[in-house]
């Protein structure tokens, strides 16, 4: 009996050894070759000079916004701001630090509700607002669909109800609330569409994971697929993944490594949010597969990855503290009754041509000291 | 307790004399006549998986190359590690919801801990400490208090949901070391580590299931704690032993997490929580059918993904590929239920 289990266990070693010398480490110095466009035809030369300009606007430095009106914040004592946001991921943690920031700057408390997700949370977070009678709140990427009944309720108490980073700026404002403070998203999935046009000479075979489920990326993908059909329906491809937004880490590695199979000429993988690259990554590896990542936001670890080259580009907003502080500023300007000041969250499309050290001084340099734009208009 | 694997007599229907005491070696492995239909019960998923794999190689041009299967293997490796570990509590009649947040958690105190320039070893080790409190808090309530154990697992991974964000102050832990990377990431015969490992664990586990007393202790314990405890079962150091077990095995599938994403994202844990449960479940209707078994995990996984994915090559969207699973869940699981009504027991409830 102990001699079969003692050859079984010498085979099983050799075999182990055997192996190891067939071992292919995941680290080490393997670099996507840049695409050539010396060989363009006529069509593609076109189309690269057509978005062109587009991508160079987009890459450019972003001037500061900040309020052009003075603010009497003295109408605001003892008042309270909710902050509510769809879930407590980095995005938001790092905004309500700035709001955090803003309110403490103007002598207002501030509560956050962190939603979790769930929309029995968004709408607790409202009613719980309401009752305690908020002065105004911030609502942070939450449909507003699924929260109506609460926001007709805050809309009755008179408060102000923010839709934050929930759709274009050019959208109608849902009913319950009094502004739209976001990106343009539709924009920001065309720059990116041009920007992997150009670099490819208008020859992308791109995949785009996205989820139906969120507005804003479903916006950003048809921003994509537009720029594509408009610009290079012809040599170029796109295919958009739709992701079940409760299983993104599995539903990524599932349906993109299927793709990568389905279609094995994938040279851009274009998740439309920066928190979905660590899913992207060992698809690609396991795939063996050079395709250049893209993602939008901002968020520094995906600033860091393009550093690292990593990952090819993002759009990326100002510091997201930043947008904490623009996202007080209108609220308080609703509670006190003053004018809006109408704020754009601009982007800046950030690729290895202008990233830098990756820190937000070098990509947005006219953010650095932004608060006192802010303390300046309040009088602080 | 007797570790022969002999094959007891038949159970005798005459009494048995006074001077002969009543023994059972519940050691031993029970052998039956061949039945078609036992065996049809037996094999009818794994045949399943395989006319699956046959008619997608004749109808899909990708199912003729090999990298479709790695890639399909590879995206499920880390649900395949999950699986396999809920089946350790899973036999004994419990659960441990707890270990996807174990996962993450872990994941996320080494890559913090190496992020604040702590060695390597010291990292790995926190994090296996952490599995192992894990698992002896859940063992303490469980087994020692008698809470029930989807209540108690279920706060642990909320508990461990909150670690996580803490640990990470809610934000994405990147530059993981190259060390942990190539740990679950480096390809063996076009393979991925984590694949392996995921392989070695259907290999231990299967060998500890069916060739040990403990894998038959555990299945008593699974079928009737009380009798188990009545013919001499330590069920109470069994079960507590299990849930470190299976807090250990969770830590060790955050360590290979880590190194899989490259990268720690705290608010994952939930997406992990009750896949590994669906494949343990399908799994335990095949080969070893009423008893939640390694080999069946992977079979029942595999179908699953082979399925989903011709479901995605032939450009079913997402819910088609939930509806699939979910199905396909309910109907093995009906299946396997009325063939142990008819056997008269079966383990997997």
């Amino acid at each position: 009996m102990k001699l079969p289990k003692l050859a079984a266990g010498l085979a099983l070693a050799a075999g182990v050894t055997l192996v190891l010398a067939a071992c292919t480490p995941a680290t080490g110095g393997t670099s996507a070759a840049s695409t050539s466009t010396a060989d363009l035809t006529a069509a593609q030369t076109a189309c690269v000079a057509a978005v062109k300009a587009d991508v160079t606007a987009a890459s450019a430095d972003t001037a500061l916004v900040a309020p052009t009106a003075p603010l009497d914040l003295s109408a605001l004592s003892g008042k309270t701001v909710w902050f509510i946001t769809v879930t407590m991921n980095q995005f938001s943690t790092d905004m309500a630090t700035g709001v955090q920031a803003a309110a403490d700057a103007a002598g207002v408390k501030l509560t956050t509700y962190d939603g979790q997700g769930q929309a029995n949370r968004f709408n607790e977070g409202i009613e719980q607002a309401v009752a305690q009678g908020a002065g105004g709140i911030i609502l942070v990427g939450i449909d507003p669909s699924v929260v109506s009944a609460s926001l007709a309720d805050a809309a009755a108490a008179g408060i102000p109800v923010q839709n934050n980073l929930n759709g274009d700026p050019s959208d109608a404002v849902p009913t319950g609330m009094y502004d739209n403070l976001t990106s343009d998203f539709t924009k920001d999935g065309e720059t990116e569409a041009k920007w992997a046009l150009i670099d490819s000479g208008c020859k992308a075979d791109m995949v785009s994971l996205y989820s139906s489920s969120v507005a804003v990326w479903q916006k950003m993908f048809d921003g994509a697929q537009s720029v594509f059909t408009k610009y290079c329906a012809t040599d170029c491809k796109l295919t958009g993944l739709n992701v079940d937004i409760a299983n993104v880490s599995t539903d990524i590695g599932s349906q993109l490594g299927t793709a990568l199979q389905k279609d094995q000429n994938v040279d851009y993988v274009y998740p439309v949010w920066d928190s979905a690259v660590p899913f992207v990554s060992p698809v690609l590896a396991a795939a063996n597969s050079k395709a250049k990542i893209m993602s939008r936001d901002g968020l520094q670890v995906n600033l860091d990855a393009i550093v690292a080259g990593t990952q090819t580009m993002t759009v990326a907003m100002p510091p997201t503290a930043w947008i904490g502080w623009a996202a007080f500023d209108d609220v308080a300007r609703k509670m006190t009754g003053a004018a809006s000041q109408n704020y754009v969250i601009p982007t800046r499309l950030i690729d290895p041509s202008n990233i830098g050290d990756g820190t937000a001084a070098t990509l947005f340099p006219n953010y650095t000291g932004y608060e006192s734009a802010f303390t300046t208009a309040w009088g602080k | 307790m007797s570790t022969s694997t002999s094959t007891p007599p038949a159970t005798s229907t005459s009494a048995p004399s006074p001077q002969t005491p009543l023994t059972h070696d519940f050691t031993s492995a029970t052998k039956s006549r061949f039945s078609a239909a036992a065996f049809t019960e037996r094999w009818a998923l794994v045949g399943g998986l395989i006319v699956l794999v046959i008619a997608c190689i004749i109808i899909f041009p990708q199912f003729r190359t090999a990298s479709l299967f790695t890639t399909m293997i590879n995206a499920q490796s880390l649900v395949l590690l999950l699986g396999l570990t809920a089946t350790v509590i899973l036999r004994l009649g419990d659960f441990d919801l707890s270990i996807a947040q174990t996962m993450v958690a872990t994941g996320a105190i080494v890559a913090q801990l190496c992020k604040l320039g702590v060695p390597i070893p010291v990292a790995i080790a926190s994090g296996l400490a952490l599995g192992v409190v894990v698992g002896l808090v859940n063992a303490l309530l469980v087994v020692r208090v008698g809470v029930d154990s989807f209540i108690a697992t279920l706060g642990s991974f909320t508990a461990l949901a909150g670690l996580s964000y803490l640990i990470t102050n809610s934000r994405i832990i990147s530059g993981i070391p190259d060390g942990f990377i190539n740990f679950a990431r480096s390809q063996i015969l076009g393979i991925p580590m984590i694949t392996w490992y995921a392989w070695i664990l259907v290999i231990v586990l299967w060998y500890v299931y069916q060739r040990t007393p403990l894998g038959r202790y555990s299945l008593f314990i699974g079928g009737n704690r009380n009798a188990a405890r009545l013919s001499g079962i330590p069920v109470n150091r069994i079960r507590a032993g299990a849930y470190v077990l299976s807090g250990l095995l969770a830590s060790f599938i955050g360590i290979c997490f880590i190194g899989y994403f490259g990268a720690v994202d705290p608010s994952v844990g939930g997406q992990y929580m009750l896949q590994p449960f669906a494949a343990a479940f399908l799994g335990a209707t095949t080969i070893a059918v009423g008893r939640f078994n390694a080999f069946g995990t992977v079979a029942a996984l595999y179908l699953l993904t082979v399925g989903i994915t011709a479901l995605q090559l032939l450009g079913g969207q997402t819910w088609v590929s939930n509806v699939f699973y979910g199905v396909a869940l309910m109907v093995a699981v009906t299946a396997a239920k009325l063939a142990g009504n008819r056997r008269g027991g079966g383990q997997a409830k």
